[in-house]
């Protein structure tokens, strides 16, 4: 019997039809979207079937998805998970039990991915308003990483530089008048400096490392009376990591230190700190970073631009 | 009765009970010794054998009579924890001579959530547990003895808290917090249970419970008290005061001054201020020092051999590896360390090798399962002289352009619209501070940072080996790329748009990073990214996080772009596909450039309009099939697609089920 080509495809449509019917009738699971990447799903399903016993298989499929198929014998999951977009995973998950598909078992899966998928931000190290002014990082550029000393008396300091001509402003304390140290700039060059003029009582310190710069923190850029509960903004080199950004609150009035006032701030402040320049909001320079309130890392101490302008001036 | 007759009977009775009732021994097995291997049945017939457990970590194995009150106390309460944490996973074989009509009646009344074997091969008598019950054995890796006790009442307590111990050495927090709660709440005054407790919460990172844990114990008399001060030194230590940690731990010397692990913490603190003579003093104390669990024991011979492998010393340092897990068989970080040092010298056979034991412990450790998986990959370029040849020629081809300054351009790329594929490779990453208790911190984050952000599907990370091999023949040192301009030259001559480079400082319990994505084309920071990992558990979950944030930048700063080049219905063909980063779900902005309007002689650009969205929903290599929504106008060929990072990160609400 002939059998037109026309009535041969329609056949063959109609079988694969069949065959398409017949695989989602089998197939019978739950499908569920997350905001997880895949990455992140396989490690969560991985990590939840090998606890349960399961021996594990993976196997990648079709549109850059994965199967993984966990088997005890008795029992087995075929859990398939591909991208919903590069931040989100669509999962579908089936298990069968002595090789028949049991519905609703997902429940324990889905509680897991959901625990995954409420896990808060990576712990940040700056206070809950995470988000920071573009300028900081503009501002990075101009700031280094002070070094004096050696192994056993070794200083580590910040600082920031306000003339393209190669002068640095630091804290005072542990530097002496005309000591040598080393600067390392936002991209690693290292500098020698040596300490061109230094101020104890208003712990304060200029460094000259005789080379131009290109990046540069103007001090025509001050802003000298703050408001109580501002928010300021520090970039410096806290134990030596060059280019840490914290943020925090100015949140106790000012107080005086001999005849000079210093500001209290609620702010991530760490070993090697000093020196750091602070901003406000608008990316104006607003104080230096003196220290950190002795026995806790959060309350610390700042120089107000005031005083690093009353420091300059002087003869 | 004579007095006398009185007395022998009380001192018979009381040492039987001494005897029996609360004796803690270790004569039938040794630390390190194999069990006896055995098969038995439960009452439903269905058979248990131990070797089977071979491979598992731990495994408790009971002896007890069903019959005895005071012999089931430890097994229930292991019972009840178990029903009460579904995660708990603790392997336990409950074993009984009792009848099968008795084992029935306790089975239904407790509904154990393991398996009551019947044995009616002698096991008992093997196990020496004929006499004494409860008799119990924890096993570790190999099934090979950790503890082993006999007797009820005091010694069940022994046992909790060594299980405890266990359970917390093996990084199950929660489950180690509720064992010793367990046993502080039957006894309030059993100061070991109160001390890993607090431990067991600053491993959780839960440092407020774990300092008021130890502040209350540091009030008690004793022992309590200086344990209680020794975690009150590791807590602030942990918070950063390090002026209150040392002073804390100047009292433990005074008042404990057998007391090892408060030299630990003194170490790390030194070794963090740079002064490692003075740290290296400290661990070797905390190892000449008797008092301490064994779990803390280890730390001190892992800092040591940290120490040394810092110094180049492999040698001595895997010594030190190796005694740490002697004493501590589930102590995965000096196990991966010691394959770290064998990968320092070039032998990535053993250094699999250590990494594979280290995965026995747990196959779900990041860090062992990094190491590993790099090992592997090394050894099997070994063995593919192909593949190295084509690796060397690409090196070659890459050494040219580093050394011209030539960078390759896509000849295919006819307009300035269509994305390329996003490359970033990472570039060096320095590592400071104190000195954590696991080796290769930024090989381990490079490395899964590389799998995660491939696996994506939306960014292609330049191999790792293929960096190795350009630095090697272009005589640099991965510290030679902290030089921004050096690693930038580097990016470009890569073809990476975007290098990730930064520094990560330890400090303890914890390690500060801070990642920045630069432009290889423009030289700015796209973004700093700063965080904290915790030790521990959370690494996996502060990993993820990392991966997501990079992503979210990647796309937020460099969208991909595409244009329609076909449209059937509903459907549209775009000129990106899967090896430019477009994945299923993809959502993409059709937009329309509006042209610049001029207004009293002032030039303004306005925005371009949304006039339909597209959602990816087939790939192919080099394009895209996806479905519109929201149309506003009819879509035509070469209308212009922006990927939209608004929508993305959750679309489909509920379950679907088919």
């Amino acid at each position: 019997m002939q059998v037109s080509g026309r009535f041969q495809s329609y056949m063959i449509t109609c079988c694969l039809l069949l065959l398409g019917l017949t695989f989602t009738v089998r197939a019978t699971g739950e499908e569920r979207v997350f905001p997880l990447t895949v990455a992140e799903a396989e490690d969560t399903v991985s990590l939840w079937l090998s606890r349960k016993g399961y021996d594990l298989y993976r196997r990648n499929i079709d549109q850059g998805g994965i199967q993984l198929i966990a088997d005890t014998g008795e029992s087995n999951w075929q859990i398939s998970i591909w991208p919903n977009s590069p931040l989100a995973t669509k999962i579908i998950a089936v298990f069968t039990e002595n090789s028949m598909v049991i519905a609703g078992r997902n429940d324990e899966l889905w509680d897991v991915l959901d625990r995954q998928s409420n896990t808060p931000a990576l712990t940040k190290t700056q206070p809950s308003d995470t988000s920071f002014p573009s300028f900081m990082l503009a501002k990075n550029k101009a700031v280094v990483c002070i070094h004096s000393g050696g192994e056993a008396g070794a200083l580590q300091l910040s600082g920031f530089i306000i003339d393209p001509a190669g002068i640095i402003v630091s804290t005072a304390h542990g530097l002496d008048y005309l000591q040598t140290v080393q600067v390392i700039l936002h991209g690693g060059r290292i500098l020698t400096g040596r300490v061109i003029k230094i101020n104890p009582g208003l712990d304060l310190t200029l460094v000259d490392v005789s080379t131009g710069l290109d990046a540069f923190i103007s001090l025509d850029k001050g802003r000298n009376l703050l408001e109580m509960g501002e928010r300021l903004f520090t970039v410096g080199c806290p134990n030596d990591l060059s280019g840490i950004i914290f943020s925090g609150i100015l949140d106790s009035p000012p107080r005086k230190v001999g005849s000079r006032p210093l500001w209290q701030v609620n702010m991530p402040i760490h070993q090697g700190s000093s020196g750091s320049p602070v901003f406000d909001l608008q990316g104006n320079l607003t104080a230096i970073v003196k220290g950190r309130y002795r026995g806790t890392d959060y309350i610390g101490f700042l120089i107000p631009f005031e005083t690093l302008i009353e420091f300059i001036s002087e003869p | 009765m004579k007095p006398v007759v009185r007395m022998i009977n009380f001192i018979l009775t009381l040492s039987v009970i001494m005897g029996f009732g609360f004796c803690e021994t270790s004569s039938a097995f040794s630390a390190g010794d194999t069990v006896p291997n055995f098969s038995l049945k439960d009452i439903n017939e269905k058979v248990y054998d131990l070797s089977s457990l071979k491979n598992q970590p731990m495994v408790i194995i009971y002896f007890f009579d069903v019959d005895s009150r005071s012999s089931q106390e430890g097994l229930l309460t292991i019972d009840d924890l178990a029903k009460q944490y579904k995660d708990v996973d603790l392997l336990v074989w409950g074993i009984t001579t009792s009848s099968k009509e008795k084992v029935l009646k306790f089975n239904t009344l407790t509904n154990p959530t393991f398996p009551i074997l019947m044995d009616t091969t002698g096991v008992s008598q093997k196990y020496k547990a004929q006499t004494i019950l409860p008799t119990i054995c924890i096993t570790g890796p190999e099934l090979k003895v950790l503890d082993f006790f006999q007797g009820g009442g005091k010694t069940t307590e022994i046992m909790l808290v060594k299980l405890a111990e266990r359970t917390l050495q093996q990084k199950k927090v929660e489950i180690a917090k509720a064992i010793s709660g367990k046993v502080v709440t039957k006894n309030p005054g059993n100061v070991e249970a109160k001390s890993v407790h607090g431990y067991a919460s600053l491993k959780a990172g839960d440092v407020e419970e774990a300092e008021k844990t130890f502040y209350e114990l540091s009030r008690e008399k004793g022992d309590g008290a200086v344990l209680g001060k020794e975690g009150l030194s590791t807590v602030y230590a942990q918070k950063g005061q390090t002026e209150k940690s040392l002073a804390m731990a100047e009292e433990v010397e005074m008042s404990g001054p057998g007391r090892a692990y408060v030299h630990v913490v003194k170490g790390d603190l030194l070794y963090s201020q740079n002064k490692k003579t003075a740290a290296e003093v400290e661990y070797k104390k905390a190892i000449a020092k008797k008092q301490s669990a064994p779990y803390q024991k280890a730390v001190a011979y892992n800092q040591l051999g940290r120490l040394y492998a810092n110094r180049g010393n492999f040698k001595k340092s895997r010594e030190l590896y190796a005694q740490a897990v002697s004493i501590d068989p589930y102590y995965i970080e000096a196990t991966a360390n010691r394959g770290l040092t064998y990968e320092k010298e070039g032998d990535w056979a053993k250094a699999l090798e250590n990494y594979r034991q280290a995965l026995a412990i747990d196959k779900s450790d990041p860090f062992a399962a990094t190491l590993a998986k790099n090992a592997k990959e090394r050894l099997l370029l070994e063995q593919d002289e192909e593949k190295r040849s084509r690796i060397d020629k690409l090196v070659d081809e890459l050494v040219l352009r580093y050394r011209d300054q030539t960078f390759s351009v896509d000849s295919t790329i006819e307009d300035d619209w269509t994305s390329q594929p996003m490359i970033l490779t990472f570039t060096y990453f320095s590592e400071t501070g104190g000195l954590t208790e696991r080796d290769g911190f930024s090989t381990v984050l490079t490395s899964q940072l590389a799998d995660q952000l491939n696996a994506s599907g939306r960014v292609q990370v330049v191999d790792l080996i293929l960096i190795e091999r350009l630095l090697e023949r272009l005589n640099l040192k991965t510290s030679d790329l902290a030089e921004q301009e050096t690693a930038l030259k580097l990016g470009k001559v890569l073809s990476a748009r975007i290098i990730g480079t930064g520094a990560i400082f330890h400090v303890h319990g914890s390690s500060l990073i801070t990642m920045r994505l630069v432009d290889t084309e423009t030289t700015d920071i796209t973004k700093v990214i700063n965080g904290e990992f915790g030790g521990g558990p959370s690494i996996r979950k502060d990993m993820h996080q990392l991966n997501r944030e990079i992503l979210t930048t990647v796309i937020q700063h460099y969208p991909l772009q595409a244009f329609v080049v076909d449209i059937i219905g509903n459907q549209v063909l775009l000129n990106l596909g899967a090896d430019q980063g477009v994945v299923l779900g993809t959502r993409f902005d059709v937009i329309e450039d509006k042209p610049a309007i001029e207004y009293r002689g002032k030039k303004m650009k306005p925005e371009s309009a949304v006039v339909a969205q597209v959602e990816v929903v087939k790939l192919e290599k080099d394009f895209a099939y996806g479905h519109l929504k929201n149309t506003r106008r009819p879509i035509v060929r070469d209308d212009k697609l922006r990927e939209n990072i608004d929508d993305i990160v959750f679309q489909g609400q509920g379950t679907k089920v088919w």
